[in-house]
């Protein structure tokens, strides 16, 4: 931090110091600097700025506790002193806590600081913890400290759009505009345009798109961004209701992108074709063909309005998939896909292929290509059907056929895994791999058909392959966790569930079996540790995803100033949004799935642990934990440091096996363990509120922790999500069961708040008014 | 499953990084596609599949997969170019240029003529908003399917040989395309019979 | 620019499961690991082929010195040990390139494959001032046999049970050399 400017005449030796220390804190030369601080807190222990300021270094050179203790000691001394603030608010910020921070910051500044660039920094950590109002605040004292920069204009109006005050960051923006017009240069131009379309999106986001088209006609010579002019433009021009005009552009659109199918649909909207008769929208395309014969969306969109029964559909669909099996398009079969949702055109297509494909098969001077490829497309065909045996058939002929051909393996496996065989899949898989081995997607395809037969050294000794390795590593494994391959981490995450799932299940079934087997101690404790062991691992591999998503969402900080600077505030501003949505990205709740599986697992043997031990208190458990404990041998030890070698995440990973979370998990006990998971899933609950996981998780953590209205609101959130979807109130068993379960649920739970009880009885009546004709006739109802 | 071209946006790149992770040895953390993003906003293109254009009115509400190539439901990532402008100030030539970061095309989406699409929009859009004068890009000695790419269809020019390029120790050639704007106009490179005139009812 | 259906390629460390698996699948022999590493070394003479970008077939040939039967069969022999390297053998001047495999896939052949393999092996071996291609073959492999004929190959000698390790029986067992002078 520079502090120049800022600091006030100092008289003491120790604010000399102080000064000097300062120094070279700012040039990382941090043992020096602590070395000085240092003296001057020998001579006063209480100088509050070298308290701080020690604080800030020994985050760098030592442990954060001690670094947290000595800035707090230096606040307390001098709450009011803005050295001290500002020291403080860059340690909060260097150790992440953004809103302690932007509390700091913004005291340096009460209390007196000049240093303004202080200023920019607390609008900073302002936007990152998303306060709005005081960031608008901020932004515009530092707009008014130095307007000689676009970037702080740009600025102020981006915290005014972010308070949706849309007039105040069109006159800003405009403000600037004019000033700066006469003076700008070759290297501004791009900032300018983007500014320029910056302002129009805002005028659009307000509603006004008179306004928005008019400003853009007269802005659009200097503007660079010509797609986005166009894209805006006809964007107006429909919702103004020119279509007419509108159409033009798209026509526009599409000789600069003909490959954009949602420029064909919004044309067809434009042209009001779809409410037309199939023949006219036929013209069309083949219109629209014509002008672009290598573009696929002309070719398939009409394969989707043509009904199967029209006479024309057989001609265009051959015409869409025979040339794609001619030449060979390995996608030739998903493309055509989504068709199958209508089985009349499945029947139809299934008929076109077997008509090409006998015939080809008599053809003497066919391509061989043509027959595999063929044969690789009815293989998927069956497999969509299900028909996996006639898959089957399909995909070995044509294996052999061609064994050199690598998507053959990739369906075989595929079949066998439907088939419920992963091994025999992953082998297949890696087969097909070791056909092509540069080629890292099939390496990433075998990874992942291991991962699925859960056999997790395979797996990333085959992803090894392509990842970098530091000189002491034994795989891929760090490698893959800075890299942020969030997929591999998720799938390693699920087969170490599994495993730990399958031990525990054939152990409780062991255990039925010969509860005497008391000679299998040796057994046991090994399979024990085993379990402990995968359990570890699979909580760690998941929360290293979880992990992820905090960088993703720190990510951002760097560029709440970058993007003023380089004038692209439009894409900042989505960046925003999506940072802000970031958790309902699939991908999360798909961790959040197997998380809770693994919380609530923990949770219910806790459960069933306290029954047991309420009912026979006197079989103490202690005998058990003792024998855990016993010494292992050397040559334990050497294997287990080889195993952790294997699977740590990072350099010196201090709980390489995930012992230390599974045991933070398991021993914060006593219900914590619902509340620790619910904080992980709580993001859901705001960013997928379309996602019907995120309510059956919301249901069975409510009901596990007797917030049964909250449950009741679940039950009803995941209902309306169906109903939205589908638009109609079909009654799903699924939500019937969950009903009758909160009904049982609440009623006999002997703690329940009678209140609540009533409420609930009441709510879930009114929602589901068939429960007033009792449990039968109501599942009645549900069942579908 | 139709295929459409577009500009990347900062909710596409997720699936970008997922899409370079599977396809590619050379990777990059999440932070250097905002940073492509937010910096050169037109410059990236994605390849998508559009699944939902279909309705099946009889399947129940399914969430999104949680595979990582879903952008949405039923819009999955299959292929992307990321580009860029040189910005390096040690760059020897100050002449406005893009680059190439990565470019890569899901393998069972090959031979669709994609990964050359998503390079045609990308090098029209840089030359248009940021005026590169040309662009230029590395590619493995070994991969035959890109140097056809970029030589025969897109009629790129190799440079410079550059020994030990990649991580793994292979060379590289270093290619180069010089950029003329009208020359670029994608949907005019398809040799079409007839050219819209953007103005004649599409309808009569 | 189209590009010719059928191609050749040199073989890579990535793409040597494609010569094993033409082999596996076409030819009676099965060859140890060492020999597909010997593959990559400079001094083998081999192509894959490909057909619209598929690899369908392969030959690999090397410089030999052939002079009489005896010397032949040390250098056949070689087959089995070929992982011991060059070194220990004496610098001898070969005078002839001998084809180990050539081999394409059923589906892909009477395509014109071999022909290009061939034409191939036979330039090579002009440009190394060699002036004769020989081979084995399965004595009860007629097609093969009548295939190589056509091409101008001619039968120099039987040699018996030459395939007969490799568990084949009979006429099975039992190999024509065949040569074409160019």
């Amino acid at each position: 931090m520079s502090m120049r400017k800022a600091t006030p005449i100092l008289g003491s030796k120790e604010d000399i110091a102080f000064r000097e220390a300062l120094k070279l804190y700012d040039a990382k030369q941090y043992k020096k600097a602590l070395k000085l601080v240092d003296q001057n807190l020998k001579k006063n222990s209480n100088h509050p700025e070298s308290l701080t300021l020690k604080g800030c270094i020994i985050y760098f050179t030592g442990t954060k506790t001690e670094a947290d203790l000595y800035v707090r000691k230096g606040l307390a001394r001098s709450p009011t002193n803005h050295l001290v603030n500002h020291l403080a608010g860059i340690y909060f910020r260097n150790v992440e806590n953004y809103a302690e921070a932007a509390k700091w910051y913004k005291a340096a500044i009460d209390n007196g600081s000049q240093n303004k660039q202080i200023l920019r920094d607390l609008s900073t950590m302002q936007v990152q913890i998303r306060d709005y109002k005081n960031l608008k605040e901020s932004r515009q004292l530092y707009l008014e400290e130095q307007p000689g920069f676009r970037a702080n204009w740009t600025a102020s109006a981006v915290a005014q759009h972010l308070n949706k005050n849309y007039d105040g960051a069109v006159s800003t923006l405009s403000k600037i505009e004019g000033l700066i017009k006469e003076h700008l240069s070759e290297s501004d131009k791009v900032e300018h345009s983007e500014c320029l379309l910056y302002k129009n999106s805002i005028i659009s986001e307000a509603g006004n798109f008179g306004k928005a088209l008019s400003t853009l006609e007269a802005d659009e010579p200097e503007i660079k961004d010509k797609l986005s002019v166009l894209e805006y433009k006809a964007r107006y021009l429909m919702l103004l209701g020119k279509l007419e005009e509108a159409s033009k552009i798209y026509r526009i659109l599409l000789q600069r992108n003909p490959d954009n199918a949602g420029y064909y649909s919004l044309l067809e909207v434009c042209l009001d074709t779809a409410s037309k008769p199939v023949e006219i929208r036929l013209k069309l395309f083949s219109k629209l063909q014509k002008f672009y014969p290598r573009s696929d969306p002309p070719k398939f969109l009409p394969l989707t309005f043509v009904p199967a029964d029209h006479p024309k559909f057989i001609e265009l669909a051959k015409s869409y998939i025979l040339p794609q099996l001619e030449k060979g398009v390995p996608s030739s079969f998903i493309n055509i896909k989504p068709l199958y949702k209508d089985k009349l055109k499945l029947k139809a297509i299934e008929s076109i292929l077997l008509e090409f494909y006998n015939q080809k098969l008599n053809d003497k001077s066919v391509q061989p290509t043509i027959i595999v490829w063929t044969k690789y497309f009815l293989a998927q065909h069956y497999l969509y059907l299900n028909d996996l045996v006639t898959a089957d058939r399909y995909i070995d002929e044509a294996i052999t056929h061609s064994p050199t051909l690598v998507e053959l393996y990739i369906i075989k496996a595929r079949i066998l895994k439907h088939k419920g065989e992963f091994i025999q899949a992953s082998e297949v898989m890696n087969e097909g791999r070791e056909l092509d081995l540069q080629d890292r997607f099939i390496n990433s395809k075998a990874t992942k058909y291991y991962f699925r037969a859960n056999n997790v050294d395979k797996a990333i000794d085959t992803i090894s392959l392509f990842t970098k390795l530091e000189e002491d590593a034994v795989n891929g494994c760090k490698d893959l966790h800075l890299m942020q391959a969030s997929w591999v981490l998720i799938e390693s995450a699920e087969a170490y569930a599994r495993l730990y799932r399958e031990l525990e299940k054939a152990k409780l079934s062991n255990e039925d079996a010969d509860s005497e087997g008391a000679d299998e101690n040796e057994d046991d404790e090994d399979v024990d540790e085993k379990i402990e062991l995968y359990k570890g691992l699979a909580l760690k591999r998941f929360h290293a995803v979880l992990k992820l998503f905090e960088i993703f969402y720190n990510d951002q900080l760097d560029f709440h100033s970058y993007c003023m600077r380089r004038g692209t505030p439009r894409d900042y501003i989505e960046t925003i949004k999506w940072e802000d949505n970031l958790h309902s990205t699939p991908i999360y709740s798909r961790v959040m799935k197997g998380l809770s599986k693994i919380y609530l697992d923990i949770y219910e043997q806790q459960q069933a642990a306290k029954l047991k031990a309420a009912s026979a208190a006197s079989t103490s458990s202690g005998s058990k934990n003792k024998k855990n404990k016993k010494k292992k041998s050397k040559a334990q030890g050497k294997k287990r440091e080889e195993l952790a070698a294997k699977v740590a995440s990072e350099k010196e990973d201090q709980d390489p096996f995930g012992t230390t979370l599974l045991n933070n998990v398991v021993s914060n006990g006593n219900g914590k363990v619902l509340d620790n998971l619910f904080e992980l899933f709580k993001p859901l609950l705001v960013e997928a509120k379309d996602n019907r996981f995120t309510w059956e998780l919301a249901f069975e953590l409510y009901v596990r922790q007797s917030k049964y209205v909250l449950a009741m609101q679940a039950i009803k959130n995941l209902n309306s999500v169906y109903t939205n979807y589908n638009g109609d109130n079909k009654k799903y068993k699924q939500i019937g069961d969950m009903v009758l379960r909160l009904k049982e649920t609440t009623k006999n739970d002997p703690e329940a708040n009678v209140a609540i009880v009533k409420v609930v009885e009441k709510g879930l009546a009114t929602a589901f008014p068939d429960l007033t004709k009792g449990d039968e006739e109501f599942m009645q109802a549900y069942i579908d | 499953m139709g295929i459409t071209i577009r500009k990347a946006t900062i909710n596409d790149i997720q699936a970008m990084q997922n899409a370079n992770l599977h396809n590619l040895p050379e990777n990059y953390l999440l932070k250097y596609y905002m940073y492509h993003i937010l910096s050169w906003p037109q410059a990236s293109f994605v390849a998508t599949t559009y699944d939902e254009i279909v309705h099946d009115e009889d399947a129940p509400v399914e969430d999104p997969k949680g595979d990582t190539s879903y952008i949405n439901k039923g819009e999955k990532i299959v292929g992307y170019v990321l580009g860029k402008m040189e910005d390096d100030p040690e760059a020897e030539d100050k002449t406005p240029h893009g680059h190439i970061t990565s470019l890569s095309v899901m393998r069972t989406y090959r031979r669709m003529g994609i990964a050359e699409k998503l390079m045609r929009q990308a090098l029209y859009a840089m030359c248009e908003c940021f005026d590169a004068q040309y662009v230029s890009l590395h590619v493995r000695k070994s991969n035959r399917a890109a140097l056809h790419l970029y030589r025969d269809s897109l009629q790129f020019e190799v440079t410079s040989n550059e020994k030990s390029y990649y991580q793994d120790g292979e060379d590289a050639y270093a290619m180069k395309k010089v950029l003329k704007l009208d020359e670029l106009i994608p949907g005019l490179m398809q040799k079409a019979e007839e050219v819209d005139d953007l103005e004649s009812d599409l309808l009569a | 620019m189209p590009r010719e259906i059928i191609s050749l390629d040199d073989l890579t460390p990535n793409n040597v499961g494609v010569l094993k698996k033409i082999n596996q699948v076409t030819l009676p022999t099965t060859y140890p690991e060492s020999w597909y590493k010997d593959a990559l070394q400079s001094d083998q003479i081999v192509k894959l082929a490909f057909y619209s970008e598929l690899p369908v077939g392969n030959i690999k040939a090397k410089a030999i010195k052939f002079s009489s039967k005896q010397s032949f069969e040390n250098i056949t022999n070689t087959k089995e040990t070929a992982s011991s390297g060059s070194d220990s053998q004496p610098k001898i001047l070969p005078n002839a390139v001998y084809i180990e495999t050539l081999a394409v896939l059923a589906s892909y052949q009477n395509l014109g494959i071999g022909s290009k393999l061939l034409s191939f092996i036979i330039e090579e071996t002009k440009t190394r001032f060699i002036h004769e291609i020989v081979l084995h073959v399965q004595s009860s492999n007629i097609k093969a046999i009548d295939w190589y004929l056509k091409k101008g190959f001619s039968k120099k000698e039987e040699v018996k049970d030459y395939y007969k390790d490799q568990g084949m029986e009979g006429a099975d067992a039992d190999a024509f050399i065949l040569s074409i002078e160019v």
